[in-house]
């Protein structure tokens, strides 16, 4: 496609044309995949089904009134491929897709002892902003070096520090959907791997360090120094150093041996272990992406990158495809989405083949593949209920009815509460971290207790303090704060959140282990639900939602609006009716909040 | 088998109606409408059914068994001096309370398993099967429930202290999920509802119905579940017993004792649970994972597990309270008997498990490793045997299968089978 040669309306329509060429190829492989099962597809869902459904998953939220409205009064019959190219350009994408990867990769605010991981966060942002392609991305997390405070892609090696093979497993897992679990320690009792795979594998990292020596002994003394200072500035030093130190190096002649204890005869315990990719495959022995140097120890980092984020790589695209089409669906074509050993186990492997041919025909563009899964038929069909696996295949009538995640809940509150206006609020954490960020060659501890002394004598307001920089896109006012609650957007809270937080109580995972969020209820969530501060949000009179249905003249259009905003639809006569009856009967409309506010209705997506 | 059938006691008409009821394997047949725990089944052999409560702790990273409770002098030697105990055996100096309280303890040097994986190996430990793409499997609480029924009226049978539930019900039904307390300084929150029971209810009836369509439309077994966790919530906010769960009640000498970190409150909290009747508590410690500064951390998050460990079983037995409650001490996999730089590396094939209470021997040692800490020397024993072993001693039929709604069927641990030596 030659982008610069087009006019910008040229451009539209050929984006138009592929989307929607792409959007029915898939479309075939679902309905044939259905047709073969004697299947049928489900009923194209509603316009109010679809406007909360496509919010949700591609804003991260559901729409305001206005937004349901504005949608639902467009007739014209591009109207859902036309709200889906807005939502894909918007903040509210951005916001989400954050999320989804922050449960993958494990994102957590601190790792190791203090090591504040902002930068990082504001890269993978940037990233995801950007719209940068998903092989470019894990390219340069794989391949990065630098510290916590001054290189973005070095979080991710720096996420495991000193734990080399527990990153690589997980590096395996998710990048490439490889069910490596076991051979860590010994051949993989039910997969092709052996444990001689697996090292072999790591050994493309042998000559990185995460924390290494020096670090640790500036690291050592910079706390020994800090016990001079107060609480507060004790902990600011020690937490300045850490970002300072945390490095990832390419290490000279270091490299990875076999264990003591290795067991088998395929190598001796303590002998180096020679880099080696593994193949799924005979014919994997010809693909291009093994064509790379796994011989020279200065460019092996690179060399495992190159292969394993090639466009030819056997798994990488349908790795990513399969998360995706999860992420849209509700149930991945393969599941579970962390073992693709055998692509042909899936529940319909021509599905999972288009979708990486889609993947890398869109040049592993993130939101061009979205937009062609969102564009499909199979998408924008009726929700099915979930499908007992054990059973058999879903094959994909239609996307599977699921709750709400605990991120799109926490942001749909905030809707209700603060309406669109919401997506502004963004709190920049990292630009409080990057003004400590010592050069390499002056970091000495006596650097580090300057700067720290420095940041103590302005009151301590420039410390890394997540309240201290709290501002609106382009310097405004700051986000409210209620309950102790800051209103703004999970992906720019703490990660994870604190335990007792909603979003954490909606199940956050508490990012140690990836892919860990849960959708489960449970009884203390319930009790938040019922009786927690949150619905505070909602029912005050600040509410958008409540200053909306209160400008109405008649309780009949109170609870429409109310509807519109809460389920973006219209209640039925049978609704109207019971909910009026409450209302003569004393019921507040702040009391209908939380009553639609505790239905299946709202917390589910259909 | 002919024993059962001879005395048809109400556990075995229980177990008989459900398994008749597979159909409709959402009636639980012992829901917690159903009130207190039944009968168990007459006993066994030794220290069968002992068990009215199960106090699962949890150590989240490996712990290593060479320098906790199964030292080594030589190649594997780390950095703690070994102590001695008056039980006999020893552990290391960064357990000294814990070692003031050996003659109480049962440990099991010889777990063996084999998956080293953090996340992977927490499942077989927590459910005593391995991870599988299409089914979850249930913690010891949920077959404890299914098995022996609901352990009070309103209080839920499990809990779980410092981790998210996590599944923990697997294939059984969502009210068998652990209440989960992330934080038990914080206990339970937003227990009692702000404008009163009146209040509540009626604008619960009002969203019933309102809700009522969408249920009808999609009959899904999330949306059903939160109609039973409102139901549990319900009946829990009116529970006389909710005190339980709040710690601020227990005197400040009591709760220094414990430790003032989350650990030690968690386990101040698990034994106030378990007084209250709740059957099967979790408490998660983490911090294990010493690949790195492996002394400095057993210093610390040792020390921390040490103070806590031993003031538990010191409280539960002033309070009479030990011989009715399991104390379990497990962990996902051990760690290599060499170091690799200042810690050591994940090591599933030698690993200890510590039983106190319910039962259990005291002052014993089960199985061991061999001089480095490698491997099993005798006795091994798989975390099936372990499920299997503490099933026994809270009461379950181990031999009676169930069948998951796929159709297969499950046992406690696997088909593991419990080592009776453990028991007086």
């Amino acid at each position: 496609m030659c982008a610069g040669i087009l006019a910008a309306s040229e451009e539209k329509v050929q984006l138009k044309a592929d989307v929607a060429s792409g959007a029915a190829r898939l479309d075939a492989l679902v309905l044939a995949g259905l047709s073969a099962a004697h299947q049928k597809p489900n009923a194209d869902a509603t316009d109010e089904q679809f406007v909360r459904r496509v919010y949700l998953d591609v804003a991260g939220r559901v729409p305001t009134a206005h937004e349901t409205l504005t949608f639902l009064a467009d007739t014209s019959s591009e109207r859902r491929a036309k709200l889906i190219d807005r939502l894909i350009g918007s903040d509210g994408y951005n916001s989400q897709m954050f999320n989804w990867l922050a449960d993958t990769l494990r994102i957590k605010d601190v790792v190791g002892k203090r090591g504040q991981t902002y930068v990082y966060q504001e890269w993978l942002k940037d990233q995801i902003g950007r719209d940068r392609s998903w092989d470019d991305t894990v390219f340069k997390m794989l391949t990065a070096t630098g510290r916590l405070g001054a290189s973005g892609p070095a979080g991710y090696l720096l996420r495991d520090p000193g734990m080399p093979l527990d990153n690589l497993s997980n590096t395996l897992t998710v990048f490439l959907g490889a069910n490596v679990a076991c051979a860590q320690c010994h051949d993989h009792p039910l997969a092709p791997w052996t444990q001689k795979d697996f090292y072999q594998m790591a050994a493309f990292f042998g000559g990185v360090e995460t924390h290494g020596v020096k670090s640790k002994k500036l690291v050592k003394q910079v706390i020994k120094k800090s016990e001079e200072f107060d609480e507060k500035d004790k902990r600011f030093l020690r937490q300045l150093i850490e970002v300072n130190a945390a490095e990832v190096k390419d290490i000279p002649g270091k490299s990875l041996k076999f264990p003591d204890d290795y067991q088998y005869k395929d190598a001796k315990p303590g002998d180096t272990v020679q880099p080696n990719l593994i193949r799924w495959a005979p014919e994997d022995a010809t693909n291009p992406a093994y064509a790379v140097d796994t011989s020279n120890p200065e460019t092996l980092r690179r060399s495992f990158a190159k292969w394993l984020t090639h466009s030819e790589n056997p798994r990488f695209a349908a790795a990513i495809a399969n998360r995706l089409w999860k992420k849209a669906f509700g149930i991945a074509v393969s599941e579970p989405v962390t073992d693709l050993d055998d692509l042909s186990k899936s529940a319909n492997p021509g599905l999972l083949n288009g979708l990486a041919a889609e993947m890398k025909r869109a040049k592993f563009s993130l939101r061009d593949f979205q937009r062609i899964l969102f564009n499909t038929k199979a998408y924008q069909r009726q929700a099915s209920i979930t499908p007992d696996l054990a059973k058999g295949p879903y094959l994909f009538p239609g996307p599977v009815l699921r709750r709400m995640s605990a991120e799109q809940a926490w942001d749909s509150v905030l809707t209700l509460g603060a309406g669109d206006s919401l997506d502004h609020y963004k709190l920049h954490r990292a630009d409080n971290l990057k003004q400590f960020v010592i050069p390499e060659k002056e970091l000495t501890v006596k650097a580090a207790e300057a700067a720290a002394k420095r940041a103590a004598a302005n009151g301590g307001a420039n410390r890394m303090n997540l309240k201290a920089n709290l501002e609106m896109d382009g310097g405004g006012a700051p986000p409210p704060q209620l309950k102790g609650f800051i209103i703004a957007r999970a992906s720019e809270l703490e990660q994870p959140a604190r335990e007792s937080h909603f979003i954490r109580m909606f199940g956050q995972s508490d990012r140690n282990v990836a892919d860990d969020s849960s959708l489960e209820g449970g009884v203390p969530q319930v009790l938040m639900q019922m009786n927690g501060d949150v619905q505070k949000v909602i029912a005050s009179k600040e509410s958008q939602v409540m200053k909306a249905a209160e400008r109405k003249k008649t309780p009949d259009a109170q609870i429409e609006s109310l509807y519109v905003s809460f389920f973006s639809r219209r209640p039925t006569p049978a609704q109207t009716a019971a909910a009026r009856k409450a209302l003569e009967n004393g019921l507040q409309l702040s009391e209908m909040t939380w009553v639609l506010f505790n239905t299946r209705e709202f917390l589910f997506i259909q | 088998m002919s024993k059962r059938f001879r005395t048809l006691n109400a556990m075995s008409r229980r177990a008989f109606v459900e398994r008749c009821a597979l159909g409709a394997f959402g009636v639980s047949v012992m829901s917690a409408m159903n009130g207190t725990r039944a009968q168990a089944e007459e006993p066994r052999g030794p220290g069968f059914g002992k068990a009215k409560h199960i106090i699962w702790l949890r150590l989240a990273g490996g712990l290593s068994q060479i320098d906790s409770f199964d030292p080594k002098p030589g190649k594997s030697k780390g950095p703690g001096e070994p102590l001695s105990t008056k039980a006999g055996f020893q552990v290391t100096e960064y357990l000294p309370k814990t070692a003031a309280i050996a003659d109480k303890i049962c440990v099991i040097r010889s777990m063996t398993a084999k998956v080293g994986v953090h996340a992977d190996a927490q499942y077989v430990m927590r459910t005593g099967y391995e991870k599988r793409g299409t089914i979850v499997h249930p913690a010891m609480g949920a077959w404890c429930q299914h098995y022996l029924g609901a352990s009070h009226k309103t209080l839920p049978s499990s809990v779980c202290i410092n981790r998210p539930a996590g599944n923990g019900n697997g294939y059984f039904p969502a009210t068998y999920s652990p209440l989960p307390v992330l934080d038990p300084d914080s206990g339970l929150q937003y227990s009692a509802s702000p404008d009163g029971n009146a209040k509540l209810d009626s604008r619960l009836s009002l969203m019933n119905e309102l809700d009522r369509d969408f249920r009808d439309r999609y009959p899904d077994e999330n949306v059903a579940a939160y109609k039973d966790f409102y139901e549990s919530t319900l009946r829990l906010m009116r529970s006389s017993d909710l005190k339980g769960f709040d710690i601020d009640a227990e005197p400040r000498a009591v709760r220094e004792s414990y430790g003032k970190n989350k650990f030690g409150q968690g386990c101040l909290l698990a034994r106030r649970l378990a007084e209250s009747g709740v059957r099967f508590i979790e408490v998660e410690s983490k911090g294990w994972d010493m690949h790195n500064g492996l002394e400095n951390s057993m210093k610390e998050v040792g020390a921390q597990f040490d103070q806590s460990f031993a003031a538990l079983i010191s409280d539960l037995q002033s309070r009479g309270m030990l011989d009715s409650t399991l104390v379990a001490v497990t962990t996902e996999f051990g760690r290599k008997p060499s170091f690799e730089g200042d810690g050591r590396g994940h090591h599933p094939t030698s690993f200890c498990s510590v039983l106190a209470g319910g039962g259990v021997k005291k002052g014993f040692v089960y199985g061991s490793t061999d001089a480095l800490g490698a491997e099993p020397a005798e006795k091994p024993m798989k975390v099936g045997d372990l499920h299997a072993t503490i099933g026994w001693a809270a009461g379950l039929p181990l031999d009676q299968p169930v069948t998951a709604p796929n159709g297969r069927p499950f046992t406690v641990g696997n088909n593991g089978k419990p080592a009776l030596e453990v028991f007086a």
